[in-house]
């Protein structure tokens, strides 16, 4: 299952503000401008996501497919992510048992040269949305799992919800009965309208009689 | 009857006239209606897209995006371009060897989207035309992508158009049609057109200070063909493997078809 297009969407609205303010430092601009062009892919083990990051001038777009040639790719479980992001050096990448990489891997010199720019502020805000809170890693890590209930709930919820309106909707008169309760209404008032006409011509016959 | 299937009669016995929302009004009278609602919206376009859409659109067009398998050095044309959201996005995966078309056949909301992409610094590999999406001022076999977001539903005559979105692909080139679309969920339905018809055309008065466009809008998307119907009409243009995409129930939906 495809994860939400709205966290490739919220980590570009995180990243490209932060990365235009690093940028003013030239060694953080040299190193964006190193990525230029370059589509670099981040795969999470043992799950098929996929994070394609596409660097140019204005920053980084991200997106779950592409089509681009990948210049560099990286292979690793959420664990190790959250642990590079502490500490993004490139020799914590290669050394790290877990992580796999491919492709032109002098390129992850230059996203580390990004994350560690200006004290780490971006590693610190990518990582914040994961470790910032004591139980949010767990939380991410389980992210798949209350994906799909959260799915499920939504499935119940909507099934319940017809239903509730099919059941209910059963007790109101449906408009065929509707308009015969109206015809019967009007034929109901033809008769009272007759019988009053009736009921005056006789008090009319009464009362001639009477005087007669 | 379906006020979409009491249209399409209408318009079959009356070849001359087309739907303008929920009006009938002759051929030649539908542009010059469209582009009154886009003269009227332009400066607004964005912040009412991103109010209506509580900023869903931005999702929908990445959503497009990401299906659009643009490559470095492609040539792209974003047909209805308007304020520029996916020119940007495509001008940036192009790069320098590429080339995308900004085209909309009204002036106001070209200005608007030529002044939002160079404020941005987008620029060198963007270029801007005014055209007519049924007779489209390019080449045969030009572009490795043709876009139409929110667009499509306001073209006169939609097989020309799509006719003429087939002509200029390259062989193996794509059309992407990101349009609103008829929703798959009643209750949703329900919930959409109360929402449609009462808080759009009331956003529209307090912001844009227009209401009758944005009636128009809400008018014009129940107009347009529903999915299926999209399909069949991209299939009868030329286009092979048409498949569409729903989001957010099928409120909006993202066809794509290639050319071979």
């Amino acid at each position: 299952m495809p994860y939400p297009l709205i966290l490739p969407a919220a980590l570009e609205a995180l990243i490209n503000p932060l990365l235009k303010q690093l940028c003013r430092s030239p060694v953080a601009a040299a190193d964006l401008a190193r990525l230029q062009g370059q589509c670099l892919a981040i795969h999470l083990a043992g799950r098929q996501w996929s994070l394609y990051a596409h660097f140019d001038e204005g920053g980084v777009l991200l997106s779950r497919q592409t089509e681009v040639p990948v210049a560099a790719w990286i292979e690793a479980p959420l664990s190790a992510y959250l642990d590079w992001l502490k500490d993004p050096q490139i020799q914590r990448l290669r050394a790290h048992p877990q992580i796999q990489l491919g492709g032109d891997t002098q390129l992850w010199e230059a996203v580390q040269g990004l994350l560690t720019a200006g004290e780490g502020q971006l590693a610190a805000a990518i990582g914040g949305l994961a470790v910032s809170h004591p139980l949010a890693s767990g939380v991410v890590s389980q992210l798949g799992q209350g994906l799909s209930w959260l799915q499920q709930l939504g499935r119940n919820l909507l099934q319940e919800t017809q239903e509730y309106v099919t059941e209910e909707a059963a007790w109101l008169p449906s408009v065929s009965a509707w308009q015969a309760l109206q015809d019967q209404q009007e034929a109901l008032r033809t008769e009272v309208d007759r019988v009053e006409a009736r009921i005056r011509r006789l008090e009319a016959k009464t009362d001639l009689g009477n005087n007669a | 009857m379906t006020e979409r299937a009491a249209d399409e009669k209408t318009t079959a016995s009356n070849p001359d006239t087309t739907h303008f929302g929920y009006q009938q009004v002759p051929l030649e009278e539908k542009q010059k209606r469209v582009a009154g609602v886009f003269d009227s919206v332009a400066s607004k376009y964005d912040l009412m897209n991103d109010l209506m859409s509580m900023g869903v659109h931005r999702l929908w067009k990445k959503f497009a995006i990401e299906l659009s398998g643009v490559r470095p050095g492609h040539q792209v044309l974003d047909i209805a371009g308007g304020t520029g959201d996916l020119t940007r996005a495509f001008s940036r995966l192009v790069g320098d060897t590429g080339q995308v078309v900004l085209a909309d056949i009204n002036a106001s909301m070209l200005k608007v989207g030529r002044d939002k992409l160079l404020d941005t610094g987008a620029a060198g590999n963007i270029r801007f035309v005014q055209a007519n999406a049924e007779s489209l001022p390019f080449p045969d076999h030009h572009f490795d992508l043709v876009t139409i977001a929110f667009g499509l539903r306001n073209v006169t005559d939609k097989d020309k158009a799509l006719r003429d979105m087939t002509r200029i692909l390259k062989p193996g080139g794509r059309l992407l049609v990101l349009e609103f679309s008829k929703p798959t969920n009643p209750l949703m339905s329900r919930m959409y057109d109360a929402y449609s018809f009462t808080a759009l055309p009331l956003m529209g008065r307090l912001i844009a200070g227009d209401s009758d466009s944005y009636r128009y809008l809400a008018e014009s998307i129940r107009m347009h063909p529903d999915q299926e119907t999209l399909k069949s009409m991209m299939e009868a243009a030329g286009l092979h493997e048409v498949t569409y995409h729903n989001m957010t129930s099928g409120v909006v939906a993202l066809h794509r078809g290639f050319k071979h």
